[in-house]
C-alpha cells in the first residue's frame, strides 16, 4: 500500500496539468425523506489519446470518490471528520462490434449503452440524487462538507498502457477536489 | 546458519538472490504485457521492484568498483590483475550480450508488428461486417415480422391482449412476447419457457422512444455476453385511448450464432486492442529487455569482479608473502585453504620459504663461524710482531695489521679495497719505493707461472722519516677453491734491531779483542819508552838526546792516545751490572753542567728543566757519561761558532709516560748522510776523537730501555733528544 501511494503522489505531482479537462458544471444538495442526496453534473474532456485508446476497444475504468465531511475544531486546530465515504468505478468500454459505448456501473451493475461518446460520458459525469446519509446522522449548527473528485484509474490500464501512462501527461485525467458546504436546518 | 556463511554464499549468494528476483519479476513483467490481466495490478509493483532492485545492484557494483579503485590507488596487491581480468571477461561476455540484445529487441520489434498483419485485419474486419450484417438482417427480419404480425392482430392486441399475445409469440417464433402500458406497467406477456418467468423490461429511453411512436429493434446482450437477443420494441397503438402501448418482442438468436458472433467480436475486439498497444508494447518489451541487458551486465560484473578477486586471492596472498619474505620475514606461512592448482602452489611456496629460511639459518651459523673465525685470525694477525698484508687476485689490500703500517710508516688500513700499486704511485710515499721493487715483480702472472708459487723471501731497507729500517719480507700466495692463486701474503719482519743487535755484538767482540790485544802491550811500550829516556839521555850528545827526548815523546803520547782509545773500546764494551739508584735527574744535569762552566764560557750552556720531573730509577754514573758525552760533543761542534749556546733541557708533559730530555747547540749540525751511522761506533768525522762516544751514548740510552734520537738534521745546530720512561721513577 505504501508504493501505491508513493507512485499516487508521484502521479499526483505529475497530473496537475491535467486538473482542467475535468471541470464542474453543477453541484448542489437537497433533503427528501430525512436523507441528504446531492445533484452534480462534471464535463470530462478526454485527451485524443484516451479517445483513440476507447476506440481501440480499451477498457476505461473511472473512480469517483464522494466524501462527507464535518468540520471540528480542537482549540484553534480544525480538522475534518469524514461522515460518508464512497469510492465507485465506472467502466467505460466501446464495441466495434457493435458500434456502441457502454457504461457499467461496477458498484450497482447497471449498464447502458450508447451510440455516441458525448453522451456516455455525460452520463458518466452526471450524479443525480445521490443519496449520502441520513439528515438524523447530522447535527445543526455545525459545518459539513461535501467533497466530490473524479479520475482515471491509471491502475485498471492494459499493462503495456500503465508504463505510458505512468510516463505522459494526457493520461492524467483527474480533476481536484470540488467541496460543496452543507448546513443542516436549511435546504440550499 | 552453515550454509549462509559458506564463503561462495556469502560471496555470490546475495547477487544471486537478487538478479534472480529481478529477473522473476522482469519474466512476470513480460507475461503481464503478453496477456496476464489478472496480474496488471502487479505491474508497478513490479516495475518499481525492479527498478529498486536494479539500483540496489548498480550500488553494489559502484561500492564495488569504487573499492577496487581504492585498492589501485593503495597499491593493493592483485587488484591490476583484478581490474584486467574484470576488464577482459566482461568486454568478453558485453559483446555477445549486446549483439544478443540488438537481435532481440529486432526480433521482438518484427514479431509484434507481424502479429498485425494486413490480411488478418482485413479478414477480421470482414468476418466482423459479416456478422454484424447477418445479425442486422436477422434483426429487420424480426421488425418486419413482428410489423406484420402486429397489423394482423393490432385490434385483438389492445383489446384482449392475455388472448392473442401467446398466439402472436407462436405466430413469430419468439422467445418472448410483452405488452406494456405506455408508463411501462405490464399488460400481457408470453414466454417459450413459461409464465413463470417474467419479461424483462426495456429502459425508460425505449419506453419514452415508443411513446414517441418510434420503434426499436436492436441486438441485444444478456447473461454478460453470454446470450444474445434480438429486441424488437415498437409501438401499438390504441384507437380508442390514442395511446401507444410498447410491444417488446424477443427473439432469441441461436448458440452457434452468437457463439460465433462472440468469437468474431472478441477477436475483433482484442485485435484492435493489441493493434493500439502495438507501441506501448514495444517499448515495455524493449525496457523490460533493456533492464534484463542492464541487469545481465551488472550482475556479470558483479561476478566477474567477485570471481578475480577470488581468483587473485592466492596470488595476493602469495605477493604478499613474497614482500613478508623480501623484508625479511621468513617466518611467514600461508595458509593453504584450497585444494586447486593454486593451493598447491602455496603448499609449495610455503616448503619454499621453509627451505630458504633453513638454508638461511644454516649461512647464517656459517656466516658467524667464518666471522668469528676471521675476527680470531684478526686478532692473532693483529697482535703479530711481524707486519702482515693479503692481497687479493686483482692486487687490492685485503687484511692489514697494524704492524705492517709501523713498519712500512703508512696507514694502510685507510687504503684496504685500494689497488696494491696505487700505493707506490702516490707521491707521500717515495720512502716504499724499495718495497714495491722487491715485491711487485713476484706478483706478475709470468712470474707466478715459472716460480709455481714458490713462496719467496727477500731483505730490504726502507729509509723514513730519518730512520732506517731493515725488513725481511716473506711472501707467498693464498689458496682459492676455484683457482689456482687466490691472493698474496706478505709477512714483514723488522730485523733492524736484530741487525743492530748483531752489528753492537760484534763491535763489543772487537773493543774487547781491541782491549785485550793491545792494553797490555801499552803500558810495556810506554815505560820502554821513558826507560829509554832515562837510560839514555844523558849519554847522548844534545842532538841527540834532544831527538831522544823527542823520540820517547812521541812514542808515549801515542801510547796514551792508544790507551783512551782502548779505554773508549773498553768502555763501549764493557758492559757493568746497572747501579739502579733513585736520583733527581735535574740535579744532576746541572751537577755535571756546573762542571763546563767557566768564567769564559758562563753564557754557553744554558739548562730549562721541568721542576715537576719526578725521581727516576737509573744508574747515575752511566748517565754522567751519557751527558758527559753530548756535553762535550756541543761544545766540540760549537768551537768555532761566533756565540755558542748549549741547551739541555727536561720535559715531563710531553708525554705522559716519558720524560724527555734534550741536549741542543747551535753548532754546523749533521749532514742528512751521516744519520745512518752517527751512533755506530767509530763513526766520526771528527780528527780527533775515538768515534765511540755516540755509540757509548746510544748504548747508555738502551741500557735504560730509552731512545735516542736526532732531530731537525737539516737546520741549525744539532738536537739530541733521549726518551727514558717514567717507569724508572716508580722503581718498576
Amino acid at each position: 500500500m505504501r508504493l501505491r501511494w508513493l507512485v499516487m503522489f508521484i502521479l499526483a505531482l505529475t497530473s496537475l496539468s491535467s486538473w482542467s479537462h475535468v471541470s464542474l458544471l453543477q453541484i448542489s444538495d437537497y433533503h427528501q425523506d430525512q436523507q441528504l442526496l446531492f445533484d452534480a453534473q462534471l464535463e470530462l474532456q478526454l485527451t485524443p489519446r484516451i479517445i483513440d485508446a476507447i476506440h481501440h476497444e480499451i477498457p476505461l475504468q473511472f473512480v469517483t470518490h464522494i466524501k462527507l465531511n464535518r468540520r471540528d475544531q480542537f482549540f484553534i486546530f480544525p480538522y475534518n471528520t469524514e461522515l460518508v465515504g464512497i469510492d465507485y468505478v465506472t467502466e467505460l468500454r466501446y464495441s466495434r462490434f457493435y458500434q456502441r459505448y457502454t457504461l457499467h456501473n461496477l458498484r450497482n451493475g447497471n449498464v447502458e449503452h450508447f451510440n455516441q461518446l458525448n453522451d456516455a460520458l455525460k452520463t458518466l459525469g452526471t450524479l443525480a440524487g445521490f443519496r449520502l446519509t441520513n439528515l438524523n446522522q447530522m447535527h445543526s449548527g455545525l459545518r459539513y462538507h461535501i467533497r466530490l473528485k473524479f479520475e482515471l484509474s491509471y491502475w485498471t490500464l492494459p499493462a503495456p498502457l500503465l508504463t505510458q501512462a505512468l510516463i505522459h501527461p494526457d493520461w492524467r485525467l483527474s480533476s481536484p477536489w470540488f467541496e460543496l458546504p452543507v448546513q443542516t436546518g436549511r435546504r440550499r | 546458519m552453515k550454509l549462509i556463511k559458506h564463503p561462495l554464499i556469502k560471496q555470490y549468494g546475495w547477487i544471486i538472490i537478487l538478479s534472480a528476483l529481478l529477473l522473476g519479476a522482469l519474466f512476470l513483467m513480460s507475461r503481464i504485457l503478453k496477456n496476464a490481466p489478472h496480474f496488471t495490478e502487479s505491474y508497478i509493483a513490479l516495475l518499481i521492484f525492479t527498478f529498486i532492485g536494479t539500483l540496489i545492484l548498480v550500488t553494489l557494483l559502484v561500492r564495488t568498483l569504487y573499492k577496487l579503485y581504492k585498492q589501485y590507488k593503495q597499491g593493493v596487491s592483485g587488484v591490476k590483475t583484478t581490474i584486467k581480468l574484470t576488464s577482459t571477461l566482461t568486454l568478453l561476455l558485453a559483446f555477445p550480450i549486446v549483439i544478443l540484445y540488438y537481435f532481440a529487441i529486432s526480433f521482438i520489434h518484427q514479431g509484434i508488428d507481424q502479429w498485425f498483419d494486413v490480411r488478418t485485419e482485413q479478414a477480421l474486419s470482414d468476418a466482423s461486417a459479416l456478422m454484424r450484417a447477418n445479425l442486422d438482417h436477422a434483426t429487420r427480419d424480426s421488425l418486419n415480422m413482428t410489423l406484420r404480425a402486429h397489423s394482423q392482430l393490432q385490434p385483438l392486441l389492445t383489446q384482449r391482449p392475455a388472448l392473442v399475445i401467446n398466439e402472436l409469440r407462436n405466430q413469430l417464433n419468439a422467445q418472448e412476447v410483452a405488452l406494456y402500458q405506455s408508463n411501462g406497467q405490464l399488460l400481457a406477456f408470453s414466454n417459450a419457457y413459461g409464465s413463470q418467468i417474467l419479461p424483462t423490461p426495456p429502459s425508460d429511453a425505449l419506453f419514452q422512444q415508443v411513446r414517441q411512436r418510434l420503434s426499436y429493434a436492436a441486438v441485444e446482450t444478456l447473461n454478460d455476453g453470454q446470450q444474445d437477443i434480438i429486441r424488437i420494441l415498437i409501438p401499438v397503438n390504441d384507437l380508442f385511448s390514442n395511446q401507444a402501448y410498447p410491444l417488446q418482442v424477443v427473439f432469441a438468436i441461436p448458440d452457434n450464432i452468437t457463439r460465433y458472433a462472440q468469437s468474431v467480436r472478441l477477436a475483433e475486439s482484442q485485435y484492435h486492442e493489441l493493434n493500439y498497444l502495438r507501441g506501448p508494447l514495444k517499448i515495455s518489451f524493449t525496457l523490460i529487455l533493456s533492464m534484463v541487458l542492464f541487469l545481465t551486465l551488472v550482475t556479470a560484473l558483479l561476478f566477474t569482479v567477485q570471481a578475480a578477486q577470488n581468483l587473485t586471492r592466492p596470488i595476493r596472498n602469495l605477493v604478499q608473502g613474497t614482500q613478508r619474505v623480501a623484508q625479511g620475514d621468513y617466518s611467514t606461512k600461508m595458509q593453504v585453504d584450497r585444494d586447486d592448482e593454486f593451493g598447491v602452489l602455496i603448499q609449495s611456496f610455503n616448503d619454499m620459504i621453509q627451505q630458504v629460511a633453513k638454508a638461511r639459518n644454516d649461512i647464517k651459523i656459517n656466516h658467524q663461524q667464518t666471522e668469528v673465525q676471521r675476527l680470531y685470525f684478526q686478532a692473532v694477525i693483529r697482535n703479530l710482531t711481524n707486519g702482515v698484508i693479503t692481497l687479493d687476485m686483482n692486487r687490492r689490500l685485503r687484511t692489514i695489521n697494524d704492524t705492517a703500517s709501523d713498519i712500512l710508516g703508512v696507514d694502510l688500513q685507510s687504503h684496504v679495497g685500494e689497488r696494491f700499486c696505487d700505493l707506490m704511485d702516490d707521491t707521500n710515499n717515495p720512502h716504499l719505493k724499495p718495497f714495491f721493487d722487491a715485491v711487485l715483480p713476484h706478483f706478475e702472472l709470468d712470474v707466478l707461472r715459472q716460480n709455481e708459487l714458490k713462496p719467496w723471501s727477500e731483505q730490504i731497507t726502507l729509509q723514513h722519516q730519518q730512520q732506517q729500517r731493515i725488513v725481511l719480507l716473506h711472501a707467498s700466495t693464498l689458496p682459492s677453491i676455484d683457482q689456482k692463486v687466490g691472493g698474496f701474503v706478505i709477512v714483514l719482519d723488522d730485523i733492524t734491531e736484530l741487525v743492530q743487535a748483531q752489528l753492537n755484538a760484534a763491535w763489543s767482540d772487537v773493543a774487547r779483542r781491541l782491549a785485550h790485544e793491545i792494553k797490555n802491550p801499552l803500558t810495556p811500550i810506554q815505560l820502554s819508552a821513558e826507560r829509554l829516556q832515562f837510560k839514555l839521555a844523558a849519554k847522548l850528545d844534545d842532538n841527540d838526546a834532544d831527538l831522544l827526548q823527542r823520540m820517547t815523546r812521541t812514542i808515549v803520547d801515542q801510547v796514551e792516545t792508544m790507551q783512551t782509545l782502548v779505554q773508549a773500546f773498553i768502555d763501549y764494551a764493557h758492559t757493568p751490572e746497572m747501579q739502579l739508584r733513585l736520583l733527581n735527574l735535574n740535579e744532576l744535569i746541572l751537577d755535571i753542567t756546573s762542571m763546563y762552566q767557566s768564567p769564559d764560557n758562563l753564557e754557553v750552556i744554558h739548562t730549562q728543566l721541568d721542576a715537576q720531573c719526578p725521581m727516576i730509577l737509573a744508574d747515575s754514573a752511566r748517565l754522567r757519561q751519557l751527558f758527559h758525552n753530548l756535553i762535550k760533543n756541543a761544545l766540540e761542534a760549537t768551537e768555532n761558532i761566533t756565540q755558542p749556546q748549549i741547551l739541555i733541557s727536561t720535559d715531563c708533559h710531553q708525554q705522559a709516560d716519558k720524560i724527555t730530555i734534550s741536549i741542543a747547540d747551535n753548532g754546523p749540525g749533521i749532514p742528512e748522510q751521516a744519520l745512518n751511522w752517527i751512533f755506530e761506533p767509530y763513526a766520526t768525522d771528527k780528527p780527533k776523537g775515538t768515534g765511540l762516544g755516540l755509540a757509548i751514548v746510544k748504548k747508555i740510552v738502551e741500557e735504560h730501555n730509552g731512545r735516542i734520537e736526532l732531530l731537525n738534521p737539516n737546520s741549525q745546530g744539532t738536537c739530541f733528544v733521549i726518551t727514558l720512561s717514567k717507569l724508572n721513577a716508580d722503581g718498576v
